[in-house]
């Protein structure tokens, strides 16, 4: 176990840059996830710290040891691969004591840890198996495991649920979070889906086009987005996010005055991106003040949830959540209401929050 | 595939295969029978259909003593000559080929695009288009009537370097980095992953080069002289004389009989290996 450390890491291939500069210590026994779409830096960042790649600038620290030059056999970590990278011709207990053998360790210690891991992960029966004669899930398992047996101090996951279907990847996802409470091995975790980020993290870097947008617990980055992007990539359905211009302690789109941020001072005529999460608007009833009227065009009904995708009286479209119990169809008009402290308010600029 | 039996899609492909086995197998069978006569009798152009009486003590000649006429080696010698060029050339060709397809797939090193060109450059160039300079050069080292004579200017192989190279292209990346993780060096990554995944492809390599190396003809005919290097294929074109004395045919179709079985041997056994490797093609 072990606290790592990125400090000011830059990558470029060629003169591409992948990373700006990204900093942050990931606590010992933390769950760290990187989120991000695709191509914005997440699984470089992580290989980095693998030492399958190497920076271009900026140190990497794993408890407390610089391992800019130090191979990656010899940095005390373990990967699970996103296509689990398990040896085809080795069996499951060969795949999970081979790191074991290539170190030397006695035969005896490598048959109690491999025992141990394949009790905890549920491999026991499949020992003599080989990978194509596992499913998708059980494979995982099994990289899983050869990650276990070797006890490093640090564990990276590179998006190791995409390959899984759905039902499976909901599974994995409990089984790692189980695990890790388990073990609390220090965890770097790469992954796309903000469901497995919010549900496994303890803190995510939330990644755009290689600089970290921002840092935080899940619930702090759900609840307050330091910018657009974030605010867009957190959450589903996404939040709603329109052109405005302030004006008079309101947020003017179009025609259209909405409530601005409890607390934040902003000066008329700026350009700024207002924003409201379509979990965060309810309907204008029982003496709630309306603030907005909602033209329905489409309504996508969950059973717990119906979503409703409307515009505002100017033409900007807007999602709201709505209980399933609404009943609401395409063409009605519905007054909408919202309150101040849902409300987000980024600069039109910068994209960041004011 | 569910289809209604019919008479044409029972009987005919059956008919059409036993006319192709037919017309494969007759000439082989008519070889064996030829060498189970006495000479007189396939030499007055009535060739018989059923085998004749002699097939022992031909085929004891042939292997133990050899024609008395003309190469007299003893075909057994000949065979124990193909065999050791085929495995030497085989073996050799797939040692060098997989190292330096390792080495062109693996390894960043300078001018390796270079390096790997140059090999394929070599596909145009085989020994019938070199063989004078590689004739001087073996007849330079004193390397003729020697097995390293036989083999060595056979080995170099871009084809199988090419095979291997495009084999080892499709082994997943993660595969070389999780054994990075595992601290698995680059000469344990070969022997421990590597070697084993590339099995079926070794086989079938070993069997498309024994057959190479067994079938060689121009090569061996330049540089060995003395009978007791002779290979079996040479052999049998030594053994036909064109005038003067006597063809000994019983003996020539008996070492034709004997020169085509170590290839059938390697495919037949070899044959399992393929099989496993279109059965299990996931990596």
């Amino acid at each position: 176990m072990a606290e790592v450390r990125i400090a000011a890491i830059q990558k470029s291939f060629g003169d591409v840059h992948v990373l700006h500069g990204i900093d942050t210590t990931i606590a010992d026994g933390e769950f760290m996830v990187l989120l991000g779409p695709s191509g914005c830096g997440k699984s470089t960042l992580l290989r980095i710290v693998a030492g399958l790649e190497v920076q271009s600038s900026g140190d990497v620290l794993i408890g407390g040891r610089n391992v800019n030059e130090v191979e990656p056999k010899d940095r005390n970590i373990a990967m699970v691969f996103q296509n689990y990278a398990l040896y085809p011709h080795m069996s499951v207990y060969d795949n999970m004591a081979y790191g074991l053998r290539v170190r030397g360790m006695a035969k005896g210690e490598i048959e109690t840890r491999v025992q141990k891991a394949a009790k905890i992960l549920e491999l026991a029966p499949l020992l003599q198996r080989k990978p194509r004669q596992l499913s998708g899930g059980q494979r995982q398992r099994v990289a899983m495991g050869r990650a276990i047996v070797r006890d490093p101090q640090v564990f990276l996951f590179d998006e190791p649920l995409s390959n899984l279907d759905a039902k499976l990847r909901v599974q994995m996802r409990i089984e790692i979070k189980r695990l890790h409470q388990t073990i609390k091995t220090t965890s770097i975790y790469v992954t796309h889906d903000q469901v497995e980020a919010m549900t496994l993290a303890d803190r995510l870097i939330v990644m755009n086009t290689g600089h970290a947008e921002q840092i935080g617990s899940p619930l702090d980055v759900y609840a307050k987005p330091a910018t657009t992007f974030v605010a867009s990539f957190i959450g589903a359905p996404a939040m709603n996010l329109l052109a405005a211009r302030a004006g008079g302690g309101a947020a003017r789109v179009g025609e259209a005055s909405l409530p601005l941020a409890a607390g934040v001072r902003i000066e008329d005529g700026r350009e700024i991106v207002w924003g409201v999460r379509p979990e965060h608007i309810g309907l204008a009833e029982g003496g709630a003040p309306r603030s907005f009227d909602l033209d329905v065009d489409l309504v996508e009904a969950l059973g717990a949830d119906t979503l409703v995708h409307g515009r505002l009286p100017d033409g900007a479209a807007m999602t709201v959540r709505m209980p399933g119990t609404t009943r609401v169809r395409e063409g009605d008009r519905l007054p909408l209401a919202l309150s101040a402290d849902a409300v987000h308010v980024f600069d039109k600029a910068s994209g960041r929050r004011l | 595939m569910i289809e209604r039996k019919t008479f044409a899609s029972t009987v005919l492909p059956h008919a059409i295969l036993w006319t192709g086995i037919l017309i494969v197998a007759f000439p082989l069978y008519l070889t064996f029978v030829a060498s189970t006569h006495e000479p007189s009798v396939i030499a007055n152009g009535q060739m018989p259909i059923w085998p004749g009486p002699h097939f022992l003590e031909t085929y004891y000649r042939t292997i133990f003593i050899g024609p008395s006429a003309t190469t007299r080696t003893p075909v057994g010698a000949m065979l124990i000559n193909s065999f050791v060029m085929a495995i030497v050339i085989a073996v050799g060709k797939i040692s060098i080929s997989i190292i330096s397809a390792y080495a062109v797939v693996y390894f960043r090193f300078p001018l390796r695009m270079a390096a790997f060109w140059i090999i394929f450059v070599t596909l145009m160039l085989p020994v019938e288009v070199r063989i004078y300079p590689t004739y001087k050069v073996m007849a330079d080292l004193s390397l003729l009537d020697t097995y390293a004579g036989l083999t060595v200017p056979l080995i170099a192989s871009a084809t199988a370097t090419l095979l291997f190279r495009q084999f080892f292209m499709t082994i997943p990346d993660e595969l070389v980095e999780a054994s990075k993780i595992d601290g698995a060096g680059p000469i344990r990554f070969f022997k421990d992953t590597v070697l084993p995944l590339s099995t079926t492809n070794i086989a079938a390599l070993f069997v498309i080069l024994f057959i190479y190396g067994w079938n060689q003809y121009l090569w061996p005919l330049l540089i060995t002289t003395r009978g007791d290097m002779q290979t079996i294929v040479i052999g049998i074109k030594k053994m036909i004389v064109t005038s003067d004395a006597l063809t000994e045919w019983q003996i020539v179709m008996a070492t034709a009989m004997l020169a085509m079985l170590p290839p059938v041997a390697v495919v037949v056994l070899m044959q399992r290996w393929f099989v496993k490797g279109l059965v299990d093609t996931e990596k």
